[in-house]
């Protein structure tokens, strides 16, 4: 049966498929191996398609395949079909299964039911070390011999093990398995197995006997109907098979043996046959490590102190983010502002026309110079930190303490995860909305991910705080203060979140929440040199690169548009008087919401336009200070009022283009991207216009 | 003397139960049984949430969040 792809096999390259339960080290196996910068992250079903890697070994060429997490075959969400139907297609010359040495007998289940599939499987046991520090002992050798496949011990995070796995995963390839144990069911399923078997022999299978007889027995309809997928073979083309194998299961129902008790029985087998498969084979001792871990939870999770040290926490990550990005900022602020008069020096000796240099330096440059002085530091700072929590375990338990408020919007409690990636960017928000598995909730959650800013929105949220909010305070005070008005400010976003899922539930996307489980993954330390090496070349840099490269151009745009005149007034006046009455609803002046549409290819840029903007038209070309900067903007007539609303449209208003891109992709319509633009758009406008109504109330009062 | 078995939800912090049947719907059904809930298995009770709407439970080694609405189709023995 493995004829068929073994024709278009070429000689020395070989498929191996990369499986395992969610969150044990998949990714980082995959890396381990390939030599690749997957990300991975420490929750269920990070891996939401595919990776493909290859590596060379002995000779051969070995293109690893990443399968997203399954804790099952059996279940039918979207991932466990996907990872299901790759192996039964046997497009993989063999399989690794990655399993959690601390979590074995569970892992296991996995493992016993791609046996069913293919022989040729290797165990790879990973986080070998977590296992010792919690006090396990696995006898590999015991445990390979009861299984009879190869069990490799690994600890791939210090790559540990990998040669040999390796060297397994080639014998494999060579030298196909034989024989490997096989689960026993119940006797009435194994003689109805024995029966199908025999009716299956007349039609042309690509997958084991025994598997999809299995898979018939438990629900034939959809077994057939994946078959067909698969592998464009009807199984029940002929009326006769078809009613052979009606004949048998008619008469199991009739015994009581209906289809959900035979999949129970089958889920049940695989569960017994870990645990005999186990016994004796794992022995545990009393280890520190552990108390450790129920020590950290008893302080994360329980009822009094969890929601406070997750806030604290929330505090913390802005405080060192505000505090580590001034310095930084100031200095590469005074380098590259120092850099522009060389340049226009440079450009007049060359002989560049004083329009052309203007343009290049004083647009381009300029807008460039303050996205890289104001955008990098934080991000460069909050990144890792970022990184670091979610390494470490702890968006998981984030998402246990926000489920109550997700429960009463009538959505899975997963769109916490989603969220928080959301921080990070909103287009990996809206990707990471794959691990919820009901399709209206999924929706929900991308359609609401824009609510919480992004990392190209912190910095301008930063600035504005400290620019108009801090008063007369300075130093620790004053840092202090701006991180407790940005958690509030994030808190207001995610409460937002939380209406704007309700109001979906309750009108367009209507329906109650499905279940789910979430698993809580132990602790692990943070590999804290890597993931900052990590953050700043494939996060920081990444994004940072994409403003830049969307800065250059606004910045000539920008530019022009100052410089452009349409009889005694400038393009820019004229746009921004267009725009004028209606962003005046909203509480700020033409310029602003015109950097607000300009800067819809990436958020990080609608700051530096508001600048420049205001530079171009007024009188002040200089400065090197926030102090200057607020100068500058309330010389255009900005106050308080005018920051706050500024500060609301930028947490709601449109989604940047990569994220509407990535909207379009993953929802696979225009009419769901355009809510996802307009929501977020109409809370904005909404709040502003209210926030705008009432201080002028408030202020004839 | 008791006629209704007990649920899972109703474990408080610290008490267990054996499973003695899952009644939730067959999707639900396979999640808890993949993650080694079927009948004897042992769970322990090991955090609730602060609107007491969601714990957090010990299974087969693993710490698994389930909404109570959810654990209530979990019967205990």
């Amino acid at each position: 049966m493995q004829k068929a792809y073994e024709s278009n096999r070429t000689a020395g390259e070989y498929t191996v498929a990369l499986a395992g339960n969610p969150n044990v080290g998949k990714s980082t196996v995959f890396n381990a191996l390939t030599g690749m910068r997957q990300h991975t992250g420490n929750w269920a079903g990070k891996t939401v398609s595919n990776a493909y890697g290859s590596y060379r070994f002995e000779g051969g060429t070995y293109t690893l395949v990443d399968l997203p997490g399954t804790y099952s075959l059996l279940t039918r969400s979207e991932e466990e079909a996907h990872a299901s139907g790759f192996l039964s297609s046997l497009q993989s010359d063999a399989v690794a299964v990655v399993c959690d040495a601390t979590c074995l007998t569970r892992n296991l289940h996995l493992v016993l039911q791609i046996a069913e599939l293919t022989p040729n499987v290797v165990v790879c046991l990973n986080l070998m070390d977590e296992a010792k520090k919690h006090g396990l002992h696995i006898d590999t050798e015991e445990l390979s011999l009861r299984l009879s496949l190869p069990v490799v011990p690994v600890t791939a995070r210090s790559k540990q093990g990998l040669s040999q796995l390796e060297s397994e995963i080639a014998r494999l390839c060579h030298r196909e398995n034989t024989q490997c144990c096989q689960t026993e069911y119940p006797a009435y399923i194994e003689k109805a197995v024995l029966d199908l078997e025999s009716i299956l022999q007349s039609v042309p299978l690509h997958m084991p006997t025994r598997a999809l007889a299995l898979k018939l027995l438990r629900d034939d309809k959809t077994a057939a109907a994946e078959y067909k997928t698969y592998f464009h073979t009807d199984i029940y083309e002929n009326a006769e098979t078809r009613a052979k194998i009606q004949k048998i299961k008619t008469e199991l129902a009739e015994r009581g043996f209906s289809e959900s008790r035979i999949a129970d029985d089958i889920a049940s087998a695989f569960v017994h046959a870990a645990e005999d498969l186990t016994a004796g084979v794992i022995t545990e001792t009393h280890t520190r490590k552990r108390d450790i871990q129920n020590t950290a939870d008893r302080i994360f999770l329980s009822r009094k102190t969890g929601v406070p040290i997750m806030l604290l926490l929330l505090l913390l990550v802005f405080w060192i983010t505000i505090v580590g990005a001034n310095y930084p900022s100031a200095i590469l602020s005074d380098a590259l502002f120092s850099v522009q008069d060389t340049l226009l020096g440079l450009c007049d000796r060359v002989g560049v026309s004083p329009w052309l240099r203007d343009m290049l330096v004083l647009g381009m440059y300029r807008v460039l110079a303050w996205v890289v002085s104001v955008m990098l530091p934080p991000m460069a700072i909050f990144f890792p930190l970022f990184t670091l929590l979610e390494d470490f375990g702890y968006l998981p338990r984030v998402a246990f303490h926000l489920d109550h408020h997700f429960r009463k919007a009538n959505t899975c409690g997963k769109q916490a995860l989603t969220m928080c990636m959301g921080f990070g960017c909103n287009a990996v928000g809206v990707t990471g909305c794959r691990i919820i598995d009901s399709p209206r909730e999924r929706l929900i959650a991308v359609l609401t991910n824009s609510l919480v800013p992004c990392n190209g929105r912190f910095p301008t949220l930063i600035s504005i705080i400290t620019m108009f909010f801090l008063g007369a305070a300075s130093g620790f005070t004053a840092s202090v203060l701006s991180s407790l008005l940005l958690t509030l400010t994030i808190l207001f976003s995610v409460f937002c979140t939380f209406f704007a899922s309700k109001l979906l539930s309750k009108t367009v996307l209507k329906g109650v929440p499905s279940s789910f489980t979430l698993e809580l993954p132990p602790y692990r330390r943070p590999q804290i040199l890597k993931v900052i090496v990590r953050s700043v070349f494939d996060r920081t840099l990444f994004v940072l690169g994409r403003a830049v490269s969307v800065a250059a151009p606004a910045g000539i745009v920008i530019w022009l548009f100052a410089n452009i005149r349409i009889g005694e007034n400038t393009l820019l006046t004229v746009c921004a008087d267009f725009l004028d009455p209606f962003a005046a609803l909203l509480g700020f002046d033409g310029i602003v919401l015109l950097a607000f549409i300009l800067g819809l290819p990436a958020n990080e840029i609608v700051f530096p336009i508001i600048i420049m903007a205001y530079m171009a038209s007024g009188s002040i070309l200089e400065f090197e200070s926030l102090t200057e900067l607020r100068t500058l903007l309330i010389s255009n007539g900005w106050t308080v009022t005018t920051a706050v609303s500024v500060m609301l449209f930028s947490l709601m208003h449109w989604p940047c283009a990569t994220t509407l891109m990535t909207v379009k992709k993953e929802t696979k319509s225009v009419k769901w991207t355009l809510v996802s633009l307009l929501l977020p758009t109409a809370f904005g406008m909404c709040t502003c216009f209210v926030f705008n109504l009432a201080v002028k109330l408030i202020c004839r009062l | 003397m008791q006629s209704n078995p007990k649920t899972m939800d109703t474990l408080a912090p610290g008490e267990q139960g054996h499973v003695l049947r899952i009644t939730a719907t067959p999707s639900m059904k396979r999640r808890l049984q993949d993650l080694g809930l079927i009948h004897g298995t042992r769970v322990t009770c090991v955090f609730t949430g602060r609107y007491k709407d969601i714990s957090i439970y010990r299974i087969c080694g693993a710490l698994i969040a389930v909404r109570d609405c959810d654990a209530e189709s979990v019967l205990l023995k």
